[in-house]
């Protein structure tokens, strides 16, 4: 179990990060669901609940969630009830459980960049910006590839528009992490997709988007090339030959929806 | 260091570590409903609401939880919905050891707050509320009728 010498809550952004910054061994706390995971020592933790960054908001096409909206405030926000056709609320309400998305936080979730996360495959392929304190405005795509930021994300920008996007995962009950998650986007010729729960985070795949781009639409030969752009790993859920093979079903079952 | 819980509407001081988790706090002040299962927020018996909605009181910490406001099932006694769900449970024979109680029944009494509409629903909702009796069958006839829904 981790360990945490003191706690503080600061009342603005500024404060928390300088805080932050002044420490190296504090950490941000979100909604604290996953620190179990962890099994350090923390100097000092950094409780962001009071630096009103708890807010869903529409406005010019553009969605903002604030870093402490938790998993549930965007499942039961009437704004994700119509965008992209209500996929992300759908996805966020799959989740794990009710209670544990009324505390885990979207921040928390997209910082840590979790690897398990069902959300961020989604997120990867939408237009997103992820919006830091003193590093500004980083899209998804440039974030997941960053080594750790030693800032505070403040909130992720999501811009509506008019892509076709499919969701596809796989998971050994309902009630567990994925064994592999997958999304697709395309917009005309253009198409994105991510693959997480390798079980490493979700990563964004560079040629296969390109082969469908140019035109291939041979099931056989773009399923081939994800599966060998994607790294994928062994964990207690699934051996890496198990999510290969996961992997191209839930490809083609993504590619029926939107091609 | 020192922290003001609000639990069942009264104020209550303690002293716990910054790492103490919210089920350690509630179990100091001797609210044994809030059990330890998992530990791991898998089994939902250590759910508690805060500001009406269940978390998972094992993976939160009690420093979080001040300036909110905390119910366990001593708070909701005199509760009239309470005491529905409660003895729609009890006449269904769904509580068998009773250790998924009370969480069980916390989850439940929030959820007649949303609009929910089918079983399926209320199922989703629940899947987070493990009974090691696996008594589900009975828990869902006695929620159906709570909550008022069709199949
Ligand atoms: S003890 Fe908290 S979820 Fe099991
Ligand atoms: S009644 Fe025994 S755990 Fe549910």
């Amino acid at each position: 179990m981790f360990k945490a010498v003191d706690y503080v809550r600061p009342k603005s952004i500024g404060e928390a990060h300088d805080l932050f910054v002044s420490n190296t061994n504090s950490q941000i706390l979100g909604g604290g669901t996953y620190l179990y995971l962890s099994k350090r020592t923390i100097q000092l933790l950094i409780d962001l609940q009071e630096t009103s960054l708890k807010y869903i908001s529409q406005k010019d096409g553009k969605i903002r969630i604030g870093a402490m909206s938790t998993l549930s405030d965007v499942e039961e926000s009437d704004i994700f009830k119509n965008a992209f056709n209500g996929l992300v609320k759908k996805v966020v309400s799959d989740i794990w459980s009710y209670q544990l998305r009324n505390a885990a936080t979207v921040g928390g979730t997209v910082y840590s960049r979790l690897g398990f996360s069902e959300f961020l495959t989604l997120l990867a392929v939408l237009d997103v910006d992820v919006v830091f304190h003193n590093t500004g405005v980083i899209s998804i795509k440039d974030f997941l590839k960053m080594p750790p930021l030693r800032d505070i994300l403040k909130e992720i920008v999501i811009t509506e528009n008019d892509l076709k996007v499919s969701f596809q995962v796989f998971k050994r009950t309902h009630f567990d992490f994925p064994v592999l998650s997958l999304a697709v986007a395309r917009c005309d010729d253009e198409f994105r997709i991510a693959v997480g729960s390798r079980p490493g985070c979700a990563l964004l795949a560079k040629d296969t988007p390109k082969l469908l781009s140019e035109g291939c639409r041979d099931l056989k030969t773009v399923c081939d090339s994800l599966i060998r752009e994607i790294p994928f790993a062994d964990d207690l859920r699934a051996s890496s030959e198990y999510r290969r093979h996961v992997c191209g079903v839930l490809f083609k079952r993504a590619l029926s929806e939107v091609l | 260091m020192k922290i003001t819980l609000t639990v069942n509407g009264r104020k209550e001081n303690l002293e716990v570590e910054p790492s103490t988790t919210l089920l350690e706090a509630l179990r100091m002040l001797g609210l044994y409903s809030v059990r330890k299962g998992c530990d791991t927020a898998s089994c939902g018996v250590c759910t508690v609401l805060m500001d009406s909605k269940p978390i998972l009181s094992c993976c939160s910490l009690a420093v979080q939880a001040q300036g909110h406001s905390i119910t366990t099932v001593e708070g909701l006694e005199k509760d009239k919905d309470f005491e529905e769900i409660r003895k729609n449970l009890l006449l269904e024979g769904a509580d068998q050891c009773g250790y998924c109680g009370p969480s069980l029944l916390l989850t439940v009494y929030s959820l007649k707050k949303r609009n929910i509409k089918s079983l399926q629903e209320i199922q989703k909702y629940l899947v987070g509320n493990l009974c090691r009796c696996t008594g589900y069958h009975s828990q869902l006839r006695a929620i159906k009728e709570f909550m008022e829904v069709g199949e």
